[in-house]
């Protein structure tokens, strides 16, 4: 596809975590990320990236896969540790021009521009978990502790989907 | 002229993190020109103290998701020096390249998404993508090799995890290499095109001789290690980071300033560039020439123009490394030996891509750190921002107010700025319907 930046996009699955394990319950897709990659019973065809603070840097990374889930904390106006399950055809995600730096709204950032420039998977799925403290050295909450068992399940659920075609 | 000019900038755009532009200026006289930096501190020094000196360079990186790589390297050095490791050649080798990745990475960002932007007309990266879609995507493709090269020999694109004190733990395979080589060759197209593109940009004119203070080698335009050098004349050693910095509070900012020889200085690839521009490779030397920099070069806009040139020189040290790296064959090794000694302090040092980055670690004989002290480079240039600001604001009187703020943003915007490494929330707005 010409619209593509440097890869043709492959059959593969992302999974990707996003989020700083200092920042209290931000960490929540970098533990998922890295729950799920010491598994060794992933189906084939799936990768598990950290994508830690990273903004228009995802893009690249995205690009190159079909399906991409990606796991973050999100504002989605729930009691702390709820999970939400949604895909890009539910939200309005759109650039913080007002603010834009790398980091600051760094993934809305990315994933409007990849919207613009036509990179964005064909299917792009968010677990978002609604935080209860985002703070520098900050501990992971009870919530959204808890959260994490039913969290890695309902990514799991979308892998063994694939599998079972 | 006006007699009155009040602008106040809330919450500056396109650089890391939170700071204020406020300038008044009353019967035609400055009587305020300040940046604010609002930002929380961020305790690092306090969240080292008490942990492993294993988990230093790890916690740092996730200090900034841009200089990641930096603030290991730092870290590393700060802790090897305090353990008396010395790292292999092998090792430094492969420090550089990772280096070298980040540095692409971040000048590539600023200088496409952050700069080009004022520049071209459009108020972001995201119209820009509309209106010159191949420029983006040149930005694009040139930052995923940036971010596949630390991935090959760091272990992933940012917060590198194959560092460790004295050496690495994960290794690049020969065909790693190679196949990095081929494409670093095929992207040195897009650096012309670079350095074309950036050639065109009406670079204000505005200049202010300041001191400039960067890292310097005998023998090459490096980045980890060496002297700290002052355009103002002389070297000190990195051990004496104290004496350059000087850090001082300030009634209006949250972070520190620093001063050496005068009231403030510039740290950044500028500053690098006045001091060690002949050890530039060709085609880098031939940019800073398309570019109109020549040293030295007081015009602070044009740290970005010396950020391209820097893209330049990087690509091609990355090559020249990639061709050492296999001819010598990469050879996997242990880490260098640590020796734990009661009190042990050490320094590290860096030139990262917003300039020289000192980290000082204290280690006890457990191993855990007592002390840290961390001082990155936009704390440095912070001093020096606000005195540009006071001598180009005069000169602005006449001009909108809209367009000095413009022009203040920009001056700012210029020195790459890293007011804050910080979250990222997925901020979401439910279309309707979509709720529950």
């Amino acid at each position: 596809m010409s619209t593509m930046l440097t890869s043709t996009p492959t059959a593969r699955t992302l999974i990707l975590g996003v989020g700083s394990p200092l920042m209290g319950d931000d960490a929540v897709g970098v533990l998922v990320a890295e729950a799920l990659q010491a598994r060794s019973d992933l189906p084939p065809g799936v990768d598990v990236i950290d994508g830690g603070t990273e903004g228009f840097g995802l893009i690249p990374v995205i690009e190159a896969y079909s399906r991409v889930i990606i796991v973050d904390a999100a504002q989605v106006g729930l009691p702390p540790g709820s999970i939400r399950r949604f895909t890009w055809g539910d939200i309005r995600v759109t650039a913080n021009e007002h603010s834009l730096s790398l980091h600051q709204g760094g993934l809305n950032d990315a994933l409007a521009l990849a919207e613009v420039l036509g990179c964005l998977p064909a299917e792009l799925i968010f677990y978002g978990v609604q935080p209860e403290q985002v703070a520098w050295d900050a501990p992971l909450s009870e919530a959204v502790s808890r959260a994490l068992p039913a969290l890695i399940e309902g990514v799991l659920g979308e892998l063994n989907g694939i599998a079972a075609g | 002229m006006p007699e009155t000019i009040n602008v106040n900038i809330h919450h500056l755009t396109r650089v890391e993190g939170h700071g204020n532009i406020v300038v008044d200026v009353r019967d035609g006289i400055l009587e305020k020109c300040d940046l604010e930096i609002v930002e929380t501190p961020r305790f690092f020094e306090a969240m080292l103290r008490g942990r492993p000196y294993q988990q230093a360079s790890h916690i740092t990186s996730r200090i900034c998701g841009i200089c990641a790589v930096g603030h290991a390297t730092a870290s590393l050095r700060a802790t090897e020096h305090a353990l008396g490791v010395e790292p292999s050649e092998q090792t430094v080798m492969l420090r550089k390249l990772a280096f070298h990745g980040e540095m692409l990475d971040s000048h590539i960002l600023h200088a496409y998404m952050l700069i080009a932007p004022d520049f071209l007309g459009v108020g972001s990266v995201i119209p820009l993508a509309s209106s010159a879609p191949d420029v983006v995507k040149r930005a694009l493709r040139m930052k995923q090799l940036s971010g596949d090269l630390c991935r090959i020999i760091v272990g992933r694109h940012t917060h590198p995890i194959a560092m460790t004190v004295g050496g690495f733990t994960h290794f690049p395979s020969r065909s790693d290499l190679e196949q990095l080589r081929e494409r670093f060759e095929a992207i040195v197209a897009d650096v012309d095109a670079t350095v074309e593109l950036f050639g065109t940009l009406p670079w204000p004119s505005f200049e202010r001789e300041t001191e400039f203070i960067a890292l310097v080698q005998p023998d090459e335009y490096g980045f980890i290690d060496g002297r700290i050098a002052s355009s103002d004349g002389g070297t000190l050693p990195v051990e004496n980071y104290r004496q350059v910095t000087n850090e001082r509070l300030n009634p209006h900012s949250s972070a520190k300033h620093c001063a050496f020889h005068r009231d403030s200085y510039m740290v950044g690839s500028l500053a690098r560039y006045n001091l060690k521009h002949e050890q530039l490779h060709p085609r880098a030397k031939a940019a800073a020439e398309h570019l109109g920099l020549s040293a030295p070069c007081y015009r602070p806009y044009l740290n970005s123009a010396a950020q391209v040139v820097e893209i330049a020189h990087c690509v091609d040290d990355t090559i020249m490394l990639l061709d050492k790296l296999l001819a010598n064959g990469v050879q996997p090794e242990d880490p260098a030996p640590v020796t734990l000694t009661p009190g042990a302090r050490g320094v590290g040092s860096c030139d990262v891509p917003r300039g020289i980055l000192f980290h000082e670690y204290q280690i006890g004989e457990k191993g855990l750190i007592e002390e840290a002290n961390c001082i990155i480079p936009t704390g440095q240039n912070l001093g020096n921002i606000e005195l540009d600001m006071r001598a180009l604001v005069p000169t602005l009187l006449e001009e909108p107010q809209e367009q000095i703020a413009h022009k203040l943003e920009m001056l700012v915007r210029a020195y790459d700025p890293c007011i804050s490494c910080s979250t990222h929330f997925l901020n979401v707005e439910f279309v309707n319907g979509a709720e529950g």
